[in-house]
């Protein structure tokens, strides 16, 4: 007995140690961009992949779920009017084709023949009618901005706008269901949609199961069936892989970095989202400009992403993502390349030569947050700024942060809906709902509203690169960075295709022989 | 009788205040569930519609009588989170907790009885030591911890089960306890260092005593001594241990299904509180509190039964 017990602890001392030994590799191997070679790799029908989440989907209702897990998920399950391919362009899903007027007040979508729901039932424009009036009803973004919609014919659906918006292709990748089949919420428990997945079976905290759609009107699945398992945290995704309890997972670098890369493939993608620290600029000190901007060039952004995020993350510089590469303005990227004197310099002028302190809430569900805070301590303890770090749990974050805006600092990941400028953009309006900033800029309001009335691209490009160059003079928050963000899977699967918005495509996914 | 009624009021009151309590904490932190399901991007008359219709804008009195009417009557409400009844997600959970809670306890009594015996037997040797040496560890490491550490050397390193593989008892029972054993075993550690160490400490007590001299003269066996004599008397100082084993079991249970990924009711209670979910919440940890209050009970009479001088004290 004793002896087996002491010859147990022995084992467990040299499996934690050799699991250090193993995790200590240097980090300098930057070329983990993608380890199996795609191209010779045979892809094979059929088989299953289960797919590791570290929080829980728990309603698949287009209309009302929200994070942005629910969302990469449904994403295999409803199709829009038109759907968004990898490059960021639209194509016709649900509809073959479409039409915009020069205008752009008027949209005619075309339906495309024979699309079948997941119930069997063929698409019709009573359905798609149905979608849009829903879509209305559930305060989708962008259908306030819907003047009428009908169906003209069998097969052709007119939407009239009351302004002019060349991004509502977007706006139109919205589910289409079947008529009547959400007035009680009833998707979020047995979605219905179009998608090349149809949605199987949901065991709460446990798993959801996709199975191929055979029916799909488009490139069918490779795979037969789509395991969604939740895992409880982000750091248990990388156990779950490593015993093989899951194919294939998506994280942040600091956990993909650490898959062992002989056995797995790593895509590189963003998580599209804009993080920062965003200052509240209705408080004191955040209130005067010169403070904003004295932080703006205090804080490394390249030094939080090689720490955190082990280089892989994209310096943004303004409250865009790369990802909209026509619309994001790289001018403002260095615009407050780090410079600690200017910083010092600026505080003074401000009227704190000596700097000050202000308390940063981090939403202590996310681990990435919570380093970045780490980071920016450091640095702006250089500036002789003193930055407290108070961890709040993600409930009351939303409510003390978010909706009621009691903080002086925070530091988040800030997502577009869709994939628009407006998105991203459009909260840094003085009245907007969602200024969790307090920003107010009369120059601002113009701008954007001046970029949104444009229906010519190169002025609606220029327009939105305005009101990015203003946030930057104004240093309305500190812009970091997009946080990478990485679809690690097996090297028995191949085929991962990534997307500017929140989307993992398993269709896309193969097994290879 | 009259012990058994003082007994029942005294329970009944507990519950009462565990449950007002429990709706008034939840209450003042910070937390808008209806915030939570649409997220960033709601408008302010969506947030408006969605708290109508989980009823979390009537004022809290109503919230609370509404709920304890309904809890009476057996209805436990619906998850705000998961939009399903309160009790069909209770229903699949319980059996999984329970199952792992029963495979913790035998675990513990398997193990703690005889090496809490074999240590008292052994007094003042090597043998104590080591056992003294290995219940403080057990004592000290953390739950959390221990979970982790038992991933990495039993399913990493050791192969001998998949972290992350948990197998519905529906499905496959015999896979369901080989899974299910290391959760459990991660729960047990703790308590199978603390009950070690009482049973050694109760039996050290008892060995010095009188009678365990006169069955000594008697003759009788060395055996018959330490598991007829001493641990039927040690084991009345242990009960009441047990009994607040139960509540430990469950907190212990929270984090070890957390980090295994077992779906049981201490995952549950985890993310009904992170997701705000007062119906689910307020079920959950009734639930929990009237098992620990039943099985105190439990162990008041058992100690009663086994220990005929406390039965005669009343």
């Amino acid at each position: 007995m004793k002896k087996r017990i002491f010859a147990t602890i022995l084992a467990a001392i040299a499996a934690v140690s050799l699991a250090a030994c193993g995790q200590s590799k240097p980090a300098s191997d930057n070329s983990v961009a993608s380890t199996a070679n795609t191209s010779d790799a045979t892809p094979a029908d059929g088989g299953n992949f289960v797919y590791g989440l570290a929080t829980e989907v728990d309603n698949f209702d287009p209309f009302t779920a929200t994070t942005a897990d629910a969302k990469s998920i449904y994403f295999n399950i409803y199709e829009g009017l038109v759907k968004v391919n990898p490059d960021g362009t639209f194509s016709g899903a649900v509809a073959s084709d479409y039409k915009i007027s020069d205008d752009a007040k008027t949209y005619t979508f075309t339906l495309r023949d024979g699309v079948k729901f997941h119930n069997g039932a063929v698409v019709t424009t009573d359905d798609v009618l149905y979608s849009i009036q829903h879509a209305i009803d559930s305060g989708i973004p962008g259908y306030d901005n819907v003047d009428s919609f009908e169906a003209t014919d069998d097969k052709t659906i007119v939407v009239t706008l009351k302004k002019g918006d060349a991004d509502f292709l977007a706006i139109a990748s919205q589910a289409i269901i079947p008529k009547d089949s959400d007035n009680q919420g009833e998707l979020a428990l047995a979605p219905i949609g179009t998608g090349p997945y149809k949605f199987a079976s949901y065991a709460v905290q446990d798993h959801v199961t996709l199975d191929k759609n055979p029916d799909y009107w488009g490139t069918p699945a490779h795979l037969n069936e789509i395991i969604i398992r939740f895992i409880a945290s982000s750091s248990d995704l990388l156990v779950n892989y490593q015993s093989g309890a899951i194919d294939g997972f998506t994280a942040n670098a600091a956990i993909s970095e650490q898959v062992d890369k002989n056995s797995s493939t790593i895509n590189v993608g963003h998580s599209n989202a804009v993080q920062a620290l965003y200052l509240n600029n209705a408080n004191t000190p955040f209130d005067d400009v010169r403070v904003r901007q004295a932080l703006s060039y205090a804080v490394d952004s390249e030094g939080v992403i090689n720490t955190v995020d082990y280089g892989y993350g994209t310096e943004i510089g303004t409250a865009m993502i790369p990802g909209l590469s026509s619309f994001f303005n790289d001018d403002v990227t260095h615009a407050y390349d780090v410079d600690v004197k200017k910083a010092k310099h600026l505080l003074s002028d401000a009227g704190y030569p000596n700097g000050f302190s202000f308390t940063v809430k981090v939403p202590s569900n996310y681990q990435v947050h919570l380093d970045s805070a780490q980071v920016l301590v450091n640095q702006l303890a250089k500036a002789g700024i003193t930055m407290d770090i108070q961890q709040v749990d993600w409930a009351t974050w939303l409510e003390n942060v978010y909706t009621n805006r009691d903080y002086d600092a925070t530091i988040i990941s800030v997502d577009g809906s869709i994939a628009s400028p407006t998105a991203f953009l459009s909260r840094y309006v003085s009245d907007a709902h969602n200024n969790f900033v307090n920003f107010n800029s009369k120059d601002y309001d113009a701008a954007y509203a001046k970029a949104t009335a444009a229906v010519d691209q190169e002025k609606r490009v220029a327009g939105f690169k305005e009101c990015q160059k203003i946030l930057s003079d104004e240093a309305a928050s500190v812009y970091i960075q997009d946080i990478a963000n990485n679809f690690v899977y097996s090297t028995k699967f191949a085929g991962y295709t990534g997307y500017p918005l929140y989307a993992v495509d398993f269709a896309s996914v193969y097994r290879i022989q | 009788m009259r012990y058994l009624i003082r007994k029942a009021v005294i329970l009944i009151l507990t519950m009462f205040l565990i449950s007002l309590m429990t709706f008034l904490a939840f209450h003042i932190i910070p937390g808008d569930p209806a915030q939570l399901i649409l997220g960033t991007s709601a408008s302010a008359e969506k947030l408006e519609l969605l708290r109508h219709q989980l009823g979390t804008d009537l004022p809290l009195w109503q919230q609370y009588t509404s709920w304890i009417f309904g809890f009476f009557r057996g209805d436990f409400g619906t998850s705000i989170r998961y939009s399903m009844p309160v009790k069909t997600l209770l229903g699949d959970r319980i059996v999984v907790t329970a199952l792992l809670g029963l495979m913790v306890i035998v675990l513990t009594l398997v193990v703690s009885i005889p090496l809490g015996v074999y240590a008292a037997s052994r007094r003042n040797t090597a043998a104590e030591q080591v056992v003294n040496f290995l219940t403080m560890i057990g004592i000290s490491i953390p739950g959390f911890f221990l979970s982790i550490i038992f991933m990495w050397v039993f399913g990493l390193v050791l192969h001998l089960f998949t972290p992350g593989s948990y197998v519905s008892y529906q499905q496959d029972f015999g896979a369901f306890l080989r899974f299910m054993i290391f959760p459990a075993l991660a729960i047990a550690v703790p308590e199978i260092a603390i009950l070690t160490k009482y049973i050694r400490t109760a039996m050290l007590d008892e060995m010095d005593k009188d009678y365990v001299r006169t069955a000594r003269g008697k003759g009788a066996s060395h055996r018959t001594i330490l598991y007829g004599h001493i641990l039927r008397n040690a084991i009345v100082a242990v009960i009441p241990l047990i009994g607040m084993m139960i509540g430990s079991i469950f907190s212990g249970s929270i984090i070890v299904e957390q980090v295994f990924g077992v779906p049981g009711i201490g995952r549950l209670l985890i993310s009904s509180v992170t997701g705000r979910d007062f119906p689910l919440t307020q079920t959950l940890v009734m639930y929990i509190a009237l098992i620990i209050v039943i099985t105190n009970f439990i162990v008041d009479i058992l100690i009663q039964v086994i220990d005929p001088r406390i039965r005669l004290s009343n």
